[in-house]
């Protein structure tokens, strides 16, 4: 177990791990689009127009992230699309944060135990773009890589 | 510097741009089949829970922090907290009951307090959140005669630090 979690194996876990959070965040979303059109929706920031082809396109978007993370051709396609989500979960959070809105997360559908004050969302996302930012200079930093 | 790093991550920006296009594309034909559907125009479901409470012609009145704490020490006025249970889990004014507003519709209005002509005092987050509003109007369409919307909600209660 000591091995497999080792220095060398340490950039393929993270890179499954952040493929799997967005694999189920898109998987636990994709059932509800009108509680995540409401999250959306929550954080005043996003025009009417605008929530439903987000409510209804993220989702499918992260799945295919994480898929893509999970392949080898799209790993750098999908670390990019890791890097910019985590991004705009981070400026939406500390948005909510700097107004004081109570924004309930909608990060991972209607699933309770994930249910977040906006402070501990936002310090959540800042953990996701960290590990989105480290995963991406690790793929993108050495295109042709074969290691991980 | 190196140019096929970039070249590369353009190429990849490009093929993240449509695949991002490609899925909302799918989001909605996939919308097409289900059950329950996402509706078009999307109504924020501040809206959405208004037009589920019938209307009135009575509107709730605005109390200050300074009216809401003499009320509160005085024992003269039932506090609503509208916010969701976990945001009230988190912090409340002390007595207060949790009715949230996701929890109101047409169908089930909430449970008048004994005496219909009772104070009540409604409040949520802060000064711009909506969900007092559709609780007040809520109450006073079950025939409470005296709703008050508290300015400035938890956040300006908290902040005062009132305590018993």
């Amino acid at each position: 177990m000591g091995r497999l979690v080792g220095r060398k194996n340490f950039p393929m876990i993270a890179r499954l791990i952040l493929a799997a959070i967005f694999v189920v965040a898109g998987v636990l979303k994709f059932p509800d689009p009108l509680g995540f059109a409401d999250g959306i929706s929550g954080f005043r920031l996003v025009p009417v127009w605008a929530i439903p082809p987000l409510a209804l396109g993220i989702p499918i978007f992260e799945i295919l992230t994480g898929a893509a993370l999970f392949s080898a051709r799209f790993r750098p396609a999908g670390s990019l699309a890791a890097a910019g989500l985590s991004l705009a979960f981070v400026l939406l959070y500390a948005w909510a944060f700097a107004r004081g809105l109570d924004v309930r997360c909608s990060c991972f559908g209607n699933l309770e135990v994930f249910r977040v004050s906006t402070g501990a969302g936002l310090l959540r996302a800042l953990a996701l773009l960290a590990l989105s930012a480290w995963v991406f200079i690790r793929v993108c930093g050495r295109m042709p890589s074969k290691q991980d | 510097m190196n140019r096929a790093p970039l070249q590369n991550i353009s190429r990849d920006l490009a093929l993240v741009s449509a695949a991002f296009l490609l899925s909302i594309a799918l989001g909605f034909f996939v919308n097409l089949f289900r059950s329950d559907p996402l509706s078009f125009p999307y109504r924020v479901r501040s809206a959405r829970m208004l037009a589920g409470v019938p209307g009135t012609g009575k509107e709730p009145h605005a109390i200050t922090l300074a009216g809401a704490e003499a009320a509160w020490r005085k024992g003269a006025a039932v506090f609503v907290d509208a916010r969701e249970s976990f945001f009230f889990e988190e912090g409340h004014i002390p007595r207060a009951i949790n009715l949230p507003a996701s929890k109101i519709t047409g169908k089930k209005l909430p449970a008048l307090p004994a005496d219909p002509a009772a104070n009540v005092i409604v409040y949520c987050s802060g000064g711009d959140c909506e969900d007092s509003g559709i609780v007040a109007r809520a109450l006073l369409a079950a025939g409470c005669q005296n709703v008050a919307i508290l300015s400035g909600g938890w956040d300006a209660w908290s902040a005062a630090k009132i305590s018993q």
